[in-house]
């Protein structure tokens, strides 16, 4: 994929998500449209991401290295960094449009759009690790449960690495 | 409260950015565990330094959890401007950024080095298992937070009918097109109609 093209596809899937893996199903729709196997870019990103300190977001910079290098890691970081910045007339709006119903109607509605499709994006990742094997089974439903019981995510990776190592 | 942060921030002008940068520098770097962990180190920063009360701290949640894109970068933003301005929002982004950023590029470029490596399948097999189940954790996670918001049997369904458009419907971009017309054209099946004004519906 041409890098102008990735700077495109991490642009659109951090402008339309909310929150750090809200970016997921849109990166897969997009993969998928330029003939990139999603689930082999995400899977090992969102491995990457989680273990990285600061924002989980930053697995599209690791997705983005997967596929375009440093340059399109570097292009990636400046994708996800100019979004944010839309909090500044957003912080102005909001004073003015909160009051709403119709406002408040419409960023709750978003917001479970945004888990809905989360969900749907999480049953492609597990069929695509579940095909691996019942040890991938295991140690997913692991990797969930150990996040829920707020194990750190970096615990997690190395337990992972040793189940494949020894197992 | 609020004019008196105003005017300590305008009496530090030009000297808190140094900071700023330092202290999301270490968050940055050391802020293992994802958004949670972050935020709670953005928090401890902000009311150690008494650069944000409580009040604006939890202002500042609330208004990145709006915000398209990583949300945890949005709450930067609005920490390094109500501390210093443009200079600080600018010294925060960076601060985050740089070391995340590096960290995420050497891992990455480890996995690289080593995915073709046969001893390696095995355990990058794990990996990619246990990153789908902490990808199911945080789905978890925010649909809990989500449906918490209004506890009334109207997020549930909105939420049911979403998956199953979501299921059906090839692109998520038209889905999310779908649910801002669906907010804006039928309100009441979002929030009830004496809804008081939380800040909270908005996240």
């Amino acid at each position: 994929m041409p890098l102008s093209h990735l700077f495109l596809v991490i642009l659109i899937a951090s402008m339309f998500s909310f929150g750090g893996l809200g970016s997921l199903p849109v990166l897969q729709s997009e993969l998928a449209a330029n003939g990139v196997s999603p689930d082999a870019v995400v899977l090992p990103a969102l491995a990457v991401g989680n273990i990285s300190p600061g924002p989980n977001g930053l697995y599209l910079v690791a997705a983005s290295y997967l596929m375009g290098g440093i340059k399109g890691s570097l292009l990636a970081c400046l994708a996800v960094a100019i979004p944010p910045f839309l909090v500044l007339p957003i912080e102005r709006a909001k004073r003015r449009l909160i009051h709403l119903p119709r406002f408040r109607a419409m960023l709750r509605s978003l917001a479970l759009a945004v888990v809905a499709l989360l969900v749907v994006t999480d049953w492609s990742l597990i069929t695509h690790a579940a095909a691996n094997g019942p040890r991938s089974i295991i140690v997913m439903v692991l990797g969930t449960l150990a996040l829920l019981v707020r194990v750190p995510p970096l615990l997690g990776v190395l337990a992972a690495i040793a189940v494949g190592i020894k197992w | 409260m609020a004019g008196a942060n105003s005017d300590s921030r305008k009496d530090r002008s030009g000297h808190e950015w140094p900071k700023v940068l330092l202290g999301f520098l270490r968050i940055g770097a050391l802020a293992f565990g994802g958004g949670s962990a972050t935020i709670v180190a953005m928090r401890e920063l902000a009311l150690r330094r008494r650069w944000l009360s409580e009040e604006e701290f939890l202002e500042t949640v609330v208004l990145s959890r709006v915000t398209p894109g990583i949300t945890i970068l949005a709450q930067t933003i609005l920490i390094g401007r109500k501390v210093d301005g443009v200079r600080g929002m600018i010294a925060a982004v960076v601060g985050m950024l740089l070391p995340s950023v590096t960290i995420t590029i050497l891992l990455a470029r480890l996995y690289v080095s080593v995915r073709d490596q046969s001893w390696s399948q095995r355990p990058l097999e794990m990996i990619a298992a246990v990153a789908a189940g902490f990808a199911v954790a945080l789905a978890l996670l925010l649909l809990k937070d989500t449906l918490a918001v209004d506890r009334h049997w109207r997020g549930p369904v909105a939420f049911v009918c979403y998956v199953a458009l979501g299921a059906v419907v090839p692109n998520p971009l038209l889905l999310l097109v779908a649910a801002v017309a669906a907010g804006l054209l039928a309100p009441r099946c979002f929030v009830p109609r004496d809804a008081p004004e939380r800040d909270s519906d908005a996240a």
